[in-house]
């Protein structure tokens, strides 16, 4: 039966928000990876491009996979300009642009992944950063004396990818992604939450622990923001939602603990949202039948 | 009680501010069947005459004319009557009444009335006015109170005072301006009756979405606008119903309005000669554009169930996979899951559902969830 009468989803506004947040962390990892590193010297203008080329071919990849599936080429760019702020400033170009043409590949054959599409290919960038032993440290950052204090890890000054490492840009990400009717704004606190409350008590039984370093780490941020609560790889279901938000956080204390705090979150969303879809489909297969029997 | 939503109206669709009489049908069509036609007579029928049981319910003509013949659709046949505007009335002289009576003469009238359950009455003690339609567009119970606000509160007077029922609290909506004027206006020689003002939320015009939003418990009984007047006109006016209030709206037509028809009138024939078309490609519905029972309009006949005609364009969605966004889940105002009925392709039942069509309102995949949860109701 056709539709009449459907939501109108004042979806415009959100966008609008979410390409102003990007182009301002986009401002920002050039200001902080390249520019900064000219002011004082080291560093020539070619440094500030190569990070340029990185937003730039994200974007283009993305076009070109609209354009191969006949979608409007500009629908969604701030994915494509997304990618591109997810890769370490030191991390090979030419690298970059194998993955992305690999995630293109996937894009266009409609491949079907257990995990979400940006996450996979996050997570070629986290492997391909640990064989090339790539760090995600900035020199100036480095060899100040400021380094990792808790206003400069919230405003940008931390290890991390080429645009994501200020927390407070990403707060303001996550204020405007909740006006979005579809988005699952809960998720996110629960998940902080999952990984604060075992920080916290790992904090209190070990003195060396660096909390506010953990919980300001801007990769936790990221992934709870943007990656986790991508509406086809998270649960519906309220309780659901609770308990998937908090295992997250907790899987990704103990993963930063054990693998490496920038690593961390990525891999503990990318079991999460392995296991969920895999414990979805049973469960619907399971719910089927009972329903059908009762019928 | 979860938050309910409120629906954007479009803003093409504007129900004109006046009624629109259509009370000269050149013919009426009363539901029968073959047995009842065998034994019915071709004759000479007068407005109100009661000709035969259908279903249980007294049918009576809303014309005065002759009968003429059959006109059968794929579903139901009705008995043809030729309107012969003589308006020649059974009830001439008969509906003389005095307001000193009125509550003697109810209270007699009411245990005679077969559709008033009497019991649902009894030992209450709020009686509520559910004057608020629905769904969107719908705006034929404004027009009710703004013609009839003194029968109402006479009504409700009479029912209170019958049934020994302390309180009547009439609800209307917020952007219900006129019936909230026309209330107040008049309320003021009733001291146990108030008017209480809800927001322009969907589906709040049902009753067990108003019962839970305002938390009302098995104290209360609830009427709504046409039953009161339905019964005002049985136990009262002692007279049967011949008209009833039906709104043509939509965003393909130019010019919705209220009409006050006859019962029995072919919509085809009233569309044809009241509405205005600016779209040529549409989908008719009948009742409710949220829960969208879509109909064809050749053979509808108005009879005492229609209450609204919608004439709208199809957008142009396609129903996607669903990308597990939960809105159905959350906007359902029953706890009925769609969510569980997609995923298990309509196996998963719940019997709360009451089909008011918000999942699928919400659905940013353009799937038809009602269609789903609908399987229920067929079985």
């Amino acid at each position: 039966m056709d539709i009449v009468m459907h939501f109108k989803e004042k979806n415009k506004k959100t966008l609008q928000g979410i390409y102003v947040i990007l182009f301002l962390m986009l401002g920002y990892g050039l200001y902080k990876n390249g520019i900064s590193y000219i002011l004082i010297g080291k560093e020539n203008m070619g440094e500030v491009l190569r990070l340029l080329l990185y937003p730039f071919l994200a974007v283009f990849s993305h076009v070109l996979t609209n354009l191969i599936q006949k979608k409007k080429p500009f629908s969604n760019i701030y994915e494509g300009l997304f990618l591109g702020l997810i890769v370490p400033p030191s991390f090979p170009l030419w690298a970059f642009t194998l993955i992305l043409i690999g995630y293109t590949f996937i894009q266009c054959i409609h491949l079907k992944l257990p995990i979400s599409k940006g996450l996979f290919f996050k997570i070629l960038i986290c492997l391909t950063s640990l064989i090339f032993a790539i760090s995600y440290e900035n020199q100036i950052e480095s060899s100040t004396p400021y380094l990792y204090g808790t206003i400069d890890l919230f405003l940008g000054r931390s290890v991390g990818n080429f645009g994501t490492t200020c927390i407070l840009l990403l707060l303001i990400l996550y204020i405007i992604l909740s006006t979005d009717f579809y988005y699952k704004k809960e998720l996110p606190i629960y998940a902080i939450c999952g990984f604060f409350l075992p920080a916290l008590f790992y904090g209190i039984i070990n003195p060396n622990y660096a909390f506010l370093r953990e919980i300001l780490n801007s990769h936790l941020w990221v992934t709870a923001i943007i990656f986790l609560p991508i509406n086809e790889y998270s649960p519906v279901l309220k309780k659901a939602k609770i308990g998937y938000g908090f295992l997250v956080g907790l899987v990704s204390f103990f993963l930063t603990e054990i693998l490496h705090i920038v690593d961390g979150p990525y891999y503990a969303l990318a079991i999460m949202q392995l296991l969920f879809v895999l414990t979805r489909k049973l469960w619907i297969q399971k719910k089927t039948i009972v329903y059908a029997k009762k019928v | 009680m979860k938050k309910l939503l409120t629906i954007a109206k479009d803003a093409s669709i504007k129900v004109s501010s006046q009624i629109t009489n259509y009370l000269e049908p050149t013919h009426i069509y009363l539901p029968i069947t073959e047995e009842i036609l065998q034994n019915t007579e071709i004759k000479k029928v007068k407005k109100g005459e009661k000709l035969y049981s259908y279903q249980g319910k007294d049918v009576y003509s809303s014309v005065s004319g002759r009968i003429v013949g059959i006109l059968k659709t794929t579903e139901k046949s009705y008995l043809e009557i030729k309107n012969d505007y003589k308006e020649e009335d059974l009830y001439q002289g008969m509906h003389e009444f005095t307001t000193v009576n009125i509550k003697t003469n109810f209270s007699q009238k009411i245990k005679e009335y077969p559709n008033f359950d009497v019991q649902k009455f009894q030992n209450k003690k709020i009686l509520i006015l559910n004057g608020i339609e629905d769904e969107p567009y719908i705006a034929n119970r404004p027009f009710i109170h703004k013609q009839e606000t003194s029968s109402i509160l006479q009504m409700l007077d009479c029912i209170s005072e019958v049934f020994a029922i302390p309180e009547v609290r009439i609800y209307l909506k917020e952007n219900d301006r006129e019936s909230i004027e026309a209330f107040e206006e008049r309320i003021g020689t009733y001291p146990n009756m108030s008017v209480s003002i809800l927001p322009d939320y969907y589906p709040i015009g049902n009753e067990k979405i108003l019962r839970e939003y305002v938390k009302l418990d098995e104290d209360a009984c609830i009427l709504t606008t046409e039953t009161l007047i339905d019964l005002y006109l049985n136990t009262i006016r002692e007279r049967q119903k011949d008209v009833i209030y039906v709104t043509i709206t939509g965003n393909a037509i130019k010019n919705p309005q209220v009409f006050r028809v006859k019962i029995g009138t072919l919509a085809s024939e009233l569309v044809q000669k009241c509405i205005e078309f600016k779209e040529k490609n549409y989908k008719v519905f009948l009742n409710g554009i949220m829960n969208r029972q879509e109909i064809n309009l050749e053979g509808l006949v108005i009879t005492e169930n229609v209450r609204a005609i919608y004439f709208m364009k199809p957008l142009k969605y396609q129903p996607k996979k669903c990308i597990h966004c939960g809105k159905c889940d959350d906007v359902c105002p029953r706890k009925s899951h769609p969510y569980l009925a997609v995923q298990t392709k309509g196996v998963y039942t719940n019997t709360e559902c009451i089909h008011c069509g918000l999942c699928t309102f919400i659905c940013p995949s353009y799937i038809d969830l009602n269609e789903y949860l609908g399987k229920r109701g067929e079985e």
